[in-house]
Protein backbone atom coordinates (compact mmCIF):
# COMPACT_ATOMS: atom_id res chain seq x y z
CA UNK A 1 0.00 0.00 0.00
CA UNK A 2 2.68 2.39 0.39
CA UNK A 3 4.53 2.10 -2.63
CA UNK A 4 0.78 2.27 -4.23
CA UNK A 5 0.46 5.70 -2.37
CA UNK A 6 3.85 6.99 -3.15
CA UNK A 7 2.82 6.20 -6.77
CA UNK A 8 -0.52 8.08 -6.51
CA UNK A 9 1.54 11.08 -4.28
CA UNK A 10 3.65 12.15 -7.29
CA UNK A 11 1.10 13.16 -9.21
CA UNK A 12 -1.05 15.04 -6.99
CA UNK A 13 1.30 18.15 -7.74
CA UNK A 14 4.25 19.50 -9.14
CA UNK A 15 4.98 22.14 -7.37
CA UNK A 16 8.54 20.94 -5.95
CA UNK A 17 9.40 19.63 -9.36
CA UNK A 18 9.30 23.60 -10.60
CA UNK A 19 11.46 24.89 -7.85
CA UNK A 20 14.40 21.99 -8.68
CA UNK A 21 13.73 22.93 -11.89
CA UNK A 22 13.72 26.68 -12.35
CA UNK A 23 14.39 27.59 -8.77
CA UNK A 24 17.80 26.16 -7.85
CA UNK A 25 20.31 26.57 -11.02
CA UNK A 26 20.05 29.01 -13.97
CA UNK A 27 18.33 26.81 -16.47
CA UNK A 28 20.19 28.73 -19.20
CA UNK A 29 23.63 27.69 -17.88
CA UNK A 30 22.59 23.96 -17.00
CA UNK A 31 24.54 21.57 -19.30
CA UNK A 32 24.00 17.52 -19.16
CA UNK A 33 27.25 16.90 -17.84
CA UNK A 34 26.94 19.34 -14.84
CA UNK A 35 23.53 17.75 -14.73
CA UNK A 36 25.10 13.63 -14.12
CA UNK A 37 27.95 15.06 -12.13
CA UNK A 38 25.66 16.37 -9.62
CA UNK A 39 23.68 13.01 -9.45
CA UNK A 40 26.97 11.18 -9.08
CA UNK A 41 27.48 13.14 -5.63
CA UNK A 42 24.05 12.18 -4.72
CA UNK A 43 24.27 8.77 -5.29
CA UNK A 44 28.10 8.68 -3.88
CA UNK A 45 26.29 10.22 -0.72
CA UNK A 46 23.10 7.77 -0.54
CA UNK A 47 25.63 4.84 -1.04
CA UNK A 48 27.36 5.97 1.63
CA UNK A 49 25.05 6.64 4.17
CA UNK A 50 23.15 3.19 3.26
CA UNK A 51 25.98 1.12 3.70
CA UNK A 52 26.55 2.95 7.47
CA UNK A 53 23.23 2.37 8.08
CA UNK A 54 22.49 5.69 8.55
CA UNK A 55 18.95 7.55 7.34
CA UNK A 56 19.51 10.13 5.25
CA UNK A 57 18.67 13.24 3.18
CA UNK A 58 18.52 11.81 -0.18
CA UNK A 59 16.67 15.15 -1.14
CA UNK A 60 19.38 17.32 0.21
CA UNK A 61 21.69 15.61 -1.48
CA UNK A 62 20.20 15.75 -4.85
CA UNK A 63 20.08 19.91 -4.00
CA UNK A 64 23.81 19.81 -2.89
CA UNK A 65 24.61 17.58 -5.70
CA UNK A 66 23.72 19.81 -8.03
CA UNK A 67 24.61 23.42 -6.99
CA UNK A 68 28.17 21.93 -6.05
CA UNK A 69 28.32 20.80 -9.67
CA UNK A 70 27.17 23.85 -10.68
CA UNK A 71 29.30 25.88 -8.57
CA UNK A 72 32.14 23.81 -10.37
CA UNK A 73 31.02 24.73 -13.88
CA UNK A 74 29.66 27.42 -13.83
CA UNK A 75 30.73 29.51 -10.47
CA UNK A 76 28.61 31.35 -8.26
CA UNK A 77 26.16 33.22 -11.02
CA UNK A 78 24.83 29.77 -12.18
CA UNK A 79 23.16 29.31 -8.77
CA UNK A 80 20.30 30.84 -7.57
CA UNK A 81 21.19 31.62 -4.14
CA UNK A 82 17.61 33.68 -2.97
CA UNK A 83 16.06 30.25 -4.29
CA UNK A 84 18.38 27.86 -2.26
CA UNK A 85 17.73 30.04 0.82
CA UNK A 86 13.87 30.53 0.52
CA UNK A 87 13.01 27.38 -0.74
CA UNK A 88 15.32 24.82 0.11
CA UNK A 89 17.19 26.52 3.49
CA UNK A 90 14.47 28.10 5.60
CA UNK A 91 11.71 25.69 4.80
CA UNK A 92 14.21 22.34 5.51
CA UNK A 93 14.92 23.89 9.18
CA UNK A 94 11.58 25.33 10.23
CA UNK A 95 9.48 22.75 8.90
CA UNK A 96 11.62 20.32 11.06
CA UNK A 97 10.74 22.63 14.05
CA UNK A 98 7.45 23.08 13.07
CA UNK A 99 6.99 19.06 12.61
CA UNK A 100 8.18 18.38 16.42
CA UNK A 101 6.68 21.24 17.56
CA UNK A 102 2.89 19.96 16.14
CA UNK A 103 4.03 16.66 17.45
CA UNK A 104 4.19 17.76 20.96
CA UNK A 105 0.65 19.10 20.77
CA UNK A 106 -0.72 16.42 19.24
CA UNK A 107 0.83 14.03 21.48
CA UNK A 108 -0.35 16.02 24.61
CA UNK A 109 -3.96 15.74 22.74
CA UNK A 110 -3.99 12.47 21.72
CA UNK A 111 -2.88 11.08 25.57
CA UNK A 112 -5.43 13.59 27.24
CA UNK A 113 -7.89 11.12 25.52
CA UNK A 114 -6.19 8.66 26.79
CA UNK A 115 -7.02 9.05 30.20
CA UNK A 116 -10.95 9.23 28.85
CA UNK A 117 -10.99 6.28 26.31
CA UNK A 118 -10.10 2.84 27.73
CA UNK A 119 -6.73 1.66 26.89
CA UNK A 120 -7.88 -1.31 25.02
CA UNK A 121 -9.94 0.74 23.06
CA UNK A 122 -8.01 3.60 22.57
CA UNK A 123 -4.60 1.45 21.98
CA UNK A 124 -7.16 -0.66 19.23
CA UNK A 125 -8.35 3.01 17.99
CA UNK A 126 -5.30 4.75 17.05
CA UNK A 127 -3.28 1.42 15.74
CA UNK A 128 -6.33 1.42 13.29
CA UNK A 129 -5.51 5.16 12.79
CA UNK A 130 -2.29 4.96 11.98
CA UNK A 131 -2.68 2.83 9.04
CA UNK A 132 -4.54 6.29 8.00
CA UNK A 133 -2.02 8.27 8.89
CA UNK A 134 1.56 6.11 7.70
CA UNK A 135 -0.72 6.38 4.27
CA UNK A 136 -1.14 9.95 4.49
CA UNK A 137 3.06 10.11 4.92
CA UNK A 138 3.32 7.86 2.10
CA UNK A 139 1.51 10.01 0.24
CA UNK A 140 3.08 13.36 1.10
CA UNK A 141 6.61 10.88 0.42
CA UNK A 142 4.90 10.80 -3.44
CA UNK A 143 4.27 14.58 -3.52
CA UNK A 144 7.28 15.36 -2.25
CA UNK A 145 10.00 13.31 -3.12
CA UNK A 146 9.17 11.97 -6.30
CA UNK A 147 8.93 15.92 -7.65
CA UNK A 148 12.72 16.05 -7.34
CA UNK A 149 13.74 13.72 -9.89
CA UNK A 150 11.35 14.58 -12.27
CA UNK A 151 12.40 18.20 -11.74
CA UNK A 152 16.65 17.38 -12.42
CA UNK A 153 15.10 15.24 -15.46
CA UNK A 154 12.84 18.19 -16.80
CA UNK A 155 16.52 20.30 -16.10
CA UNK A 156 17.89 17.79 -18.36
CA UNK A 157 15.17 17.70 -20.96
CA UNK A 158 15.80 21.56 -21.51
CA UNK A 159 19.56 21.50 -21.21
CA UNK A 160 19.08 19.28 -24.15
CA UNK A 161 17.10 21.66 -25.93
CA UNK A 162 13.81 18.69 -25.50
CA UNK A 163 12.24 21.04 -23.55
CA UNK A 164 12.07 25.22 -23.75
CA UNK A 165 13.40 26.81 -20.66
CA UNK A 166 11.16 29.24 -19.01
CA UNK A 167 8.30 27.21 -19.78
CA UNK A 168 7.94 24.58 -17.14
CA UNK A 169 5.51 21.58 -17.93
CA UNK A 170 6.43 17.49 -16.55
CA UNK A 171 5.73 15.42 -19.55
CA UNK A 172 3.55 12.74 -18.53
CA UNK A 173 6.15 9.48 -19.43
CA UNK A 174 8.51 11.62 -16.85
CA UNK A 175 5.83 11.66 -14.21
CA UNK A 176 5.16 7.92 -14.85
CA UNK A 177 8.70 7.62 -14.62
CA UNK A 178 9.39 9.28 -11.29
CA UNK A 179 6.51 7.64 -9.61
CA UNK A 180 7.04 3.72 -10.83
CA UNK A 181 10.93 4.76 -9.34
CA UNK A 182 9.36 5.92 -6.18
CA UNK A 183 7.33 3.15 -5.25
CA UNK A 184 9.48 0.49 -5.94
CA UNK A 185 11.72 2.16 -4.43
CA UNK A 186 9.62 1.63 -1.31
CA UNK A 187 8.62 -1.50 -2.10
CA UNK A 188 11.95 -3.15 -2.15
CA UNK A 189 12.40 -1.87 1.30
CA UNK A 190 13.31 0.72 3.68
CA UNK A 191 12.20 -1.16 7.15
CA UNK A 192 15.48 -1.41 8.39
CA UNK A 193 15.98 2.49 8.04
CA UNK A 194 12.02 3.10 9.04
CA UNK A 195 13.31 0.67 12.41
CA UNK A 196 15.87 2.97 13.10
CA UNK A 197 13.69 5.99 13.50
CA UNK A 198 10.76 4.19 14.77
CA UNK A 199 13.28 2.15 17.49
CA UNK A 200 16.56 4.11 18.09
CA UNK A 201 15.05 7.75 18.03
CA UNK A 202 12.08 7.96 19.88
CA UNK A 203 12.40 4.16 21.95
CA UNK A 204 9.40 2.62 21.87
CA UNK A 205 6.86 3.63 20.19
CA UNK A 206 2.84 3.62 21.30
CA UNK A 207 0.13 3.68 18.94
CA UNK A 208 -1.18 7.55 19.62
CA UNK A 209 2.40 8.62 19.15
CA UNK A 210 2.58 7.11 16.03
CA UNK A 211 -0.36 8.55 15.57
CA UNK A 212 0.48 11.79 16.42
CA UNK A 213 4.11 12.10 14.33
CA UNK A 214 2.48 10.23 11.14
CA UNK A 215 -0.38 13.16 11.22
CA UNK A 216 1.94 16.14 12.06
CA UNK A 217 4.91 14.74 9.65
CA UNK A 218 2.37 14.09 6.71
CA UNK A 219 0.47 17.37 7.17
CA UNK A 220 4.04 19.69 7.04
CA UNK A 221 5.16 17.61 4.12
CA UNK A 222 2.25 18.04 2.21
CA UNK A 223 1.63 21.43 2.94
CA UNK A 224 5.26 22.12 1.66
CA UNK A 225 4.81 20.07 -1.03
CA UNK A 226 2.02 22.91 -1.92
CA UNK A 227 4.27 25.88 -1.84
CA UNK A 228 7.02 23.99 -3.65
CA UNK A 229 9.62 23.50 -0.72
CA UNK A 230 11.28 20.45 -1.77
CA UNK A 231 12.08 18.93 1.88
CA UNK A 232 13.70 16.28 3.62
CA UNK A 233 10.98 13.80 4.36
CA UNK A 234 13.38 11.83 6.40
CA UNK A 235 14.04 14.89 8.65
CA UNK A 236 10.60 15.89 8.76
CA UNK A 237 9.26 12.75 9.85
CA UNK A 238 12.39 12.09 12.49
CA UNK A 239 11.41 15.45 14.00
CA UNK A 240 8.02 14.20 14.60
CA UNK A 241 8.20 11.69 15.56
CA UNK A 242 10.68 13.02 18.52
CA UNK A 243 8.38 15.56 18.97
CA UNK A 244 6.04 12.53 20.01
CA UNK A 245 8.45 11.31 22.19
CA UNK A 246 8.60 14.54 23.75
CA UNK A 247 4.98 14.91 23.99
CA UNK A 248 4.78 11.92 25.84
CA UNK A 249 7.46 12.72 28.10
CA UNK A 250 9.61 9.62 28.38
CA UNK A 251 12.84 10.50 29.33
CA UNK A 252 13.96 7.32 26.80
CA UNK A 253 12.53 9.86 23.74
CA UNK A 254 16.16 10.79 22.26
CA UNK A 255 18.32 8.59 22.67
CA UNK A 256 21.59 7.66 20.26
CA UNK A 257 20.49 8.77 16.82
CA UNK A 258 19.72 12.03 17.23
CA UNK A 259 23.42 12.86 16.95
CA UNK A 260 23.13 10.63 13.51
CA UNK A 261 20.00 12.54 12.48
CA UNK A 262 22.14 16.16 12.88
CA UNK A 263 25.28 15.04 11.93
CA UNK A 264 25.42 12.20 9.60
CA UNK A 265 27.92 10.99 11.50
CA UNK A 266 28.64 7.61 12.61
CA UNK A 267 25.77 6.11 14.32
CA UNK A 268 26.73 5.68 18.49
CA UNK A 269 24.31 2.23 17.84
CA UNK A 270 26.78 -1.18 17.96
CA UNK A 271 24.37 -2.56 15.39
CA UNK A 272 24.34 -1.16 11.50
CA UNK A 273 21.01 -2.48 9.72
CA UNK A 274 21.35 -2.98 5.73
CA UNK A 275 18.71 -2.23 3.58
CA UNK A 276 19.28 -2.32 -0.38
CA UNK A 277 20.27 1.01 -1.69
CA UNK A 278 17.43 3.23 -3.06
CA UNK A 279 17.55 5.36 -5.94
CA UNK A 280 17.93 9.04 -4.66
CA UNK A 281 14.55 11.03 -3.55
CA UNK A 282 12.85 7.25 -3.58
CA UNK A 283 13.53 5.30 -0.01
CA UNK A 284 12.00 6.97 2.86
CA UNK A 285 8.08 6.92 3.95
CA UNK A 286 6.66 6.37 7.38
CA UNK A 287 9.04 6.57 10.48
CA UNK A 288 6.55 4.24 12.25
CA UNK A 289 4.67 1.67 11.61
CA UNK A 290 1.42 -0.07 13.24
CA UNK A 291 1.83 -1.57 16.46
CA UNK A 292 1.78 -4.92 15.46
CA UNK A 293 2.39 -6.76 19.26
CA UNK B 1 18.03 41.91 7.29
CA UNK B 2 18.80 40.99 3.47
CA UNK B 3 18.51 37.11 5.04
CA UNK B 4 15.17 38.10 6.57
CA UNK B 5 14.07 39.95 2.95
CA UNK B 6 14.38 36.52 1.11
CA UNK B 7 12.18 34.33 3.19
CA UNK B 8 8.15 34.06 2.24
CA UNK B 9 7.08 34.43 5.68
CA UNK B 10 3.86 34.64 4.25
CA UNK B 11 4.02 31.27 3.14
CA UNK B 12 5.78 29.84 5.97
CA UNK B 13 3.05 30.92 8.47
CA UNK B 14 0.65 28.94 5.45
CA UNK B 15 3.04 25.98 5.98
CA UNK B 16 2.74 26.25 10.49
CA UNK B 17 -1.32 26.67 10.12
CA UNK B 18 -1.19 23.67 7.99
CA UNK B 19 0.41 21.90 10.17
CA UNK B 20 -1.44 22.75 13.41
CA UNK B 21 -4.59 22.57 11.84
CA UNK B 22 -3.79 18.86 10.25
CA UNK B 23 -1.35 17.58 12.43
CA UNK B 24 -3.58 18.53 15.43
CA UNK B 25 -6.83 18.51 13.95
CA UNK B 26 -6.77 14.98 12.72
CA UNK B 27 -5.21 13.73 16.24
CA UNK B 28 -8.45 16.08 17.97
CA UNK B 29 -11.45 14.65 15.43
CA UNK B 30 -10.05 11.20 15.39
CA UNK B 31 -10.26 11.04 19.27
CA UNK B 32 -13.48 12.36 19.45
CA UNK B 33 -14.34 9.57 17.44
CA UNK B 34 -12.83 7.04 19.77
CA UNK B 35 -14.14 8.73 22.87
CA UNK B 36 -17.55 8.62 21.38
CA UNK B 37 -17.15 4.66 20.05
CA UNK B 38 -16.07 4.25 23.91
CA UNK B 39 -18.78 5.72 25.10
CA UNK B 40 -21.41 4.69 23.41
CA UNK B 41 -19.98 0.60 24.05
CA UNK B 42 -20.18 1.52 27.57
CA UNK B 43 -23.97 2.75 27.66
CA UNK B 44 -24.46 0.01 25.75
CA UNK B 45 -23.13 -2.39 28.13
CA UNK B 46 -24.80 -0.39 31.22
CA UNK B 47 -21.31 0.50 32.69
CA UNK B 48 -21.99 4.17 31.80
CA UNK B 49 -25.80 6.35 31.72
CA UNK B 50 -26.37 8.82 29.38
CA UNK B 51 -27.13 9.81 26.35
CA UNK B 52 -26.51 6.74 23.50
CA UNK B 53 -27.80 9.23 20.56
CA UNK B 54 -25.54 12.54 21.98
CA UNK B 55 -22.04 9.92 22.70
CA UNK B 56 -23.07 8.78 18.94
CA UNK B 57 -23.24 12.39 17.24
CA UNK B 58 -19.71 12.70 19.32
CA UNK B 59 -18.17 9.30 17.33
CA UNK B 60 -20.04 10.62 13.61
CA UNK B 61 -18.67 14.52 14.30
CA UNK B 62 -15.07 12.96 15.04
CA UNK B 63 -15.17 10.59 11.99
CA UNK B 64 -16.50 13.29 9.84
CA UNK B 65 -14.36 15.77 10.73
CA UNK B 66 -11.84 13.81 10.23
CA UNK B 67 -13.21 12.77 6.56
CA UNK B 68 -13.45 16.50 6.42
CA UNK B 69 -9.99 17.09 6.97
CA UNK B 70 -8.47 14.64 4.61
CA UNK B 71 -10.44 15.10 1.36
CA UNK B 72 -10.47 18.82 1.90
CA UNK B 73 -6.91 19.24 2.37
CA UNK B 74 -5.89 16.92 -0.79
CA UNK B 75 -8.01 18.79 -3.08
CA UNK B 76 -6.42 21.87 -1.52
CA UNK B 77 -2.97 20.22 -3.05
CA UNK B 78 -4.28 19.21 -6.66
CA UNK B 79 -5.62 23.39 -7.38
CA UNK B 80 -2.16 24.19 -7.58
Amino acid sequence: MTGRLNFVGAFLSISVAATIAEGIVEQDQIALPIIFAGLLGAIGFNLTTWYLGLPSSSSHALIGGMVGAMLAAVGTGGVKWSGIVEKVLIPGVFAVLIAGAVAVIGTKVAYLFLRNVGSDTATRGYRLGQIGSASLVSLGHGTNDAQKSMGIIVLALAANGNLSAGNFTVPLWVKIGCATAIALGTFMGGWRIIGTLGKKVAGDITPPQGFSAEASGATLILGSSYFGYPLSTTQVVSGAVVGSGIGRGGSETTGASPVAWVSRGSSPSPARERSPPAPTGSSRCSATRPDRS
Amino acid sequence: MIFAELIAWGDLGKVVLVGLAGGVGLVVTWGLLLLGLERTQEVRSGARSGGLAAYGAIALVGGLCTLALLVLGLWALTQK
